[in-house]
């Protein structure tokens, strides 16, 4: 299933150095895939309210590291970047990977930075 | 313990000298803007090595960073000392270092895994778009992005 170019999706962030507040912008490093992975974990969020959306990274992906920031961005950035987001619904009904990320790095970095380029920084409000 | 950013202004162009004054440097001076030292470089490395340590304490998914992508990456912004900013340095989570630079609307990006290569890249604002993975000791490629590079800071009608 590919969706729509109209649907939201979020990659939550855990490191201060993979966005930059003061500039507002997400960086390229938010958008590298884990190793030896062609998936790129990502939230649908259409659907949710923005309290939500913080919710499921909170309770689905944060473990023991601390989530900070979000980046937002719309499925027509993937598409546009010959990506498919295919759902995954481990460990929540609205996960799904952004795939497949080649694994070659110069074409995965060119896609990295598009996606950041194209995402919209969402800082996480004090508890 | 992080440092705070340094705040760039690419609208204007580089001088020769830096204005100092008892205060420190003259905000109307823009050169220490196009240059960095080594000493900054080697505290931010100081400070991705023990963020690093610590992720991949707690998370599966993260690669751990060779020594040798922090020796390369010291030795590459050794070239870059006197001629470009600071670049924002970022450990990547398949193991590797970036480096990003926020030209304008666009973006210049480099990432080093300890394998003697670099992997680099830019989007302009005028789309124009370079990349390329070439050795960390190529006489030819790695220079011309470098220069390139170095230009997009002084040049405006290039960004």
């Amino acid at each position: 299933m590919n969706f729509s170019g109209g649907e939201k999706l979020t990659r939550f962030i855990f490191s201060r150095r993979h966005f930059s507040k003061e500039k507002k912008i997400v960086k390229y490093a938010a958008f590298v895939p884990p190793p030896d992975s062609e998936d790129l974990s990502v939230f649908r969020i259409s659907s949710l309210s923005d309290s939500d959306v913080w919710t499921i990274g909170q309770e689905y992906v944060q473990g023991e590291r601390t989530l900070r920031a979000r980046a937002d961005l719309s499925a027509e950035v993937v598409h546009e970047n010959h990506l498919t987001v295919i759902p995954d619904t481990t460990p929540h009904e609205l996960h799904a990977n952004i795939t497949p990320f080649p694994a070659d790095k110069n074409a995965r970095d060119r896609i990295a930075r598009n996606l950041a380029l194209a995402s919209e920084l969402v800082i996480m409000p004090p508890e | 313990m992080e440092t705070p950013e340094k705040q760039l202004d690419f609208t204007q162009p580089p001088v020769e000298k830096a204005v100092v004054t008892k205060e420190g440097l003259e905000p109307s001076s823009v050169a220490a803007l196009y240059s960095f030292s080594l000493d900054d470089v080697l505290q931010e490395l100081k400070e991705i090595r023990e963020e690093v340590e610590e992720t991949c304490a707690i998370a599966d998914d993260v690669k751990v960073v060779p020594e040798s992508a922090y020796d390369e990456t010291l030795s590459l912004l050794k070239k870059m000392l006197h001629n470009t900013p600071m670049p924002d340095i970022m450990w990547l989570e398949d193991g590797g270092i970036g480096l990003e630079w926020r030209p304008g609307s666009g973006i210049a990006t480099m990432s080093l895994y300890g394998d003697d290569l670099v992997i680099y890249g830019a989007f302009f604002n005028n789309k124009r778009e370079i990349s390329g993975i070439c050795a960390l000791s190529d006489p030819a490629f790695l220079p011309g992005f470098l220069t390139t590079l170095s230009r997009l800071f002084q040049r405006k009608d290039m960004i």
